[in-house]
């Protein structure tokens, strides 16, 4: 038996336990029809997964070969945001520190084809599996902004024809050794069937592809480098920054920037953002290889501008703030002193929490909130946190677990939690089932917790 | 750029058998659901964001019905595609939209599990995508450590090191919450 094999007993019996919990719970699960097609099957897609999604195939960015102007090429990546609209203001930072890869290399190797008016104009991508990899993400319908799939057969191998979310066309055809995928922005379906036609690539990674078949004026852009890596491998800074307490009364996703800072070169900015959106480009600092991108059409929605500024790459995401405020805040960004960065650090969720959010409230006050049983509570993070800044409390009933975080600057907004705010101190009170009737019991004990929070 | 639309439609046949077999395919499908919905779970840790994806993996397999059905264990595709198509969900988020998705107004929505088996898979859920997979894969599916690497299409080393690595951040992180919880 292997280190890896042998594990630990107690994570080893506590995994097991979760896992036989997980297959009890969604057996119970009622099981909807089979799907007859993609559409029509999806739930009403969250907000905020939407914006997590378009900001995930946003993420991308050209580094172009051109030589471009270097305005301050610091190696720091604490940078701050330093206009922004009236009434906002920096509420926190955070750094996360680099972890080595472990993988194996890509298993997709992609070429790319463009012009030179990249990233704006046609665009084409081929992708087949490098030697001996099984790069399952080239299967047809591996990605989900895929529609309109039609299965056909071509030169006697099949081919999946399909719609991506923003009107590009993709193509799957199959090699002996596997699919590959050749997927176009602003380039008709013939061209791409043209190049499906002979291509293949084999077990030792090798692409054959007739090159006559690339339209006039499109080249193959070496360069880029376009390899998926996993962000928790590099060091990246974030700062955040929201508006006042008045806009906590909008309907709708609260207003936020995020500004994103990693080295150049670490490859963060993903190659799916070519074919999920049509970027513009924007002069952020002089020089190019900037753009401009707004999900779902609207500048009411979320945009994100990314750029590279000598040896740092810049990502800034904007919800609900509308084009020109982002640009100036984007043109805006300046290196932070190292005391401003670790006054937001401190600021932020990852900051040591005041207090032990376990001792804000007792089982009892609990209790009696909401005549429920309720037992102990225990230290938990929120989900992309490192510090304990959440107590959890089992509780009978469909509410099945109450939370109380505690936070510093401005609380996210929740519908059906309830927050109570005291000086730079917020507590959250919230449900894994929250409803109506629990917000009111929510705000209740919000109350009593902040005050316990801030004696 | 390129050729006339014509040549595209001259060329192309639709084959009769993508329409065969659809029985079976619900067959399968109502045998194979509950089981990928908890390896989507395992490494989304949201029960809509699981059914959004094991079901958009079943729509995708029902389009290829007619070649996956000959496949030795069609599960083992099916398993691929939401692995992808969760890593692409998530991937490339960062700390901060996770943290957004958490207090964002609309809550992560959790399967109905004993408490500590819901923070094993909340914190399994927040993972590395590659780690997450992995530990799915050899739990939820029991699957060995070679079958593991099959599946990522990696070695068996990158298995052990990714099982290795969540094990150390899921020990720590419960570690820590023994010591620090419950003072209430």
């Amino acid at each position: 038996m292997t280190d890896v094999e042998r594990a630990d007993f107690d994570l080893d019996g506590l995994a097991r336990e979760a896992t036989a919990s997980l297959h009890a719970s969604t057996s119970n699960l009622p099981i909807p029809m089979a799907p007859h097609s993609s559409r029509g099957w999806r739930r009403p897609t969250f907000a905020i997964a939407t914006v997590v999604v378009v900001i995930v195939g946003l993420t991308f960015i050209v580094r172009r070969h051109e030589s471009t102007p270097s305005i301050n090429s610091s190696p720091s990546l604490h940078w701050l945001v330093t206009d922004l609209p009236s009434g906002w203001s920096a509420t926190s930072a955070d750094d996360i520190a680099p972890q080595p890869s472990v993988s194996d290399g890509a298993s997709v190797q992609t070429k790319i084809f463009a012009t030179d008016a990249a990233p704006v104009g046609p665009i084409i991508s081929i992708e087949w599996a490098a030697a001996g990899k099984a790069a399952t993400s080239l299967q047809p319908g591996s990605y989900s902004d895929e529609t309109g799939s039609v299965d056909s057969v071509v030169n006697g191998r099949d081919l999946v024809t399909a719609t991506t979310a923003v009107g590009g066309r993709v193509i799957y055809v199959e090699s002996p050794d596997g699919w590959i995928r050749i997927r176009g922005r602003r380039v008709d379906d013939a061209t791409l069937t043209a190049i499906s036609r002979d291509v293949t690539a084999n077990t030792a990674g090798q692409l054959t592809l007739n090159a006559d078949v690339i339209p006039p004026g499109m080249s193959e852009r070496p360069g880029w480098m376009l390899e998926e890596v996993d962000p928790q491998i590099e060091p990246v800074a974030y700062s955040r920054y929201l508006p006042g307490p008045d806009a906590a009364s909008v309907q709708g996703p609260r207003p936020f920037i995020n500004l994103e800072v990693r080295p150049a070169g670490s490859s963060v900015f993903a190659w799916l953002g070519l074919f999920a959106e049509t970027p513009q480009p924007v002069a952020v600092a002089g020089g190019g290889g900037h753009f401009i991108a707004h999900i779902g059409g609207s500048e009411s929605s979320t945009a994100v501008v990314a750029w590279t500024r000598g040896s740092t790459e810049f990502l800034l995401t904007g919800e609900r703030v509308d084009r020109s405020a982002l640009l100036a805040a984007a043109r805006s960004v300046r290196v932070a002193s190292a005391r401003q960065w670790q006054q937001l650090v401190d600021a932020g969720p990852n900051a040591k929490p005041a207090r032990n959010p376990c001792s804000l409230l007792t089982v009892e006050q609990i209790a009696t909130a909401t005549g429920l049983s309720v037992q102990p509570g225990t230290l938990a993070q929120a989900i992309g946190e490192t510090a304990f800044n959440m107590c959890t409390y089992a509780v009978t009933g469909p509410l099945t677990t109450i939370f109380v975080y505690v936070g510093h600057g401005q609380p996210p907004a929740g519908s059906l939690e309830a927050t109570e705010t005291r000086g730079e101190v917020f507590v959250t009170i919230g449900a894994q089932h929250p409803n109506a009737a629990f917000t009111p019991i929510a705000r209740q004990l919000a109350h009593i917790a902040v005050a316990a929070a801030t004696d | 750029m390129g050729g006339a639309s014509d040549e595209l439609s001259a060329e192309i046949t639709i084959p009769d058998r993508a329409v065969v077999r659809v029985s079976d395919f619900e067959r399968f499908f109502n045998q194979s659901y509950t089981r990928i919905l908890a390896v989507a779970y395992a490494v989304t840790g949201d029960r809509g964001h699981a059914e959004d994806i094991v079901q958009e993996a079943f729509a995708a397999t029902h389009r290829r019905w007619a070649t996956v059905a000959t496949y030795d264990d069609p599960q083992a595709w099916v398993r691929r595609l939401v692995l992808n198509k969760a890593s692409s969900r998530w991937k490339r988020i960062g700390r901060e939209a996770r943290a957004l998705a958490r207090f964002g107004s609309q809550a992560t929505v959790a399967l109905d599990l004993p408490l500590r088996s819901a923070q094993f898979w909340a914190a399994v859920a927040a993972l590395p995508a590659r780690q997450a997979a992995a530990v799915a894969l050899f739990y939820v599916e029991d699957l060995s450590v070679v079958d593991v690497a099959k599946e990522l299409g990696c070695s068996v080393g990158t298995v052990k090191t990714h099982l290795s690595r969540a094990r150390h951040t899921l020990r720590a992180q419960f570690e820590r919450t023994q010591e620090h919880g419950g003072d209430t």
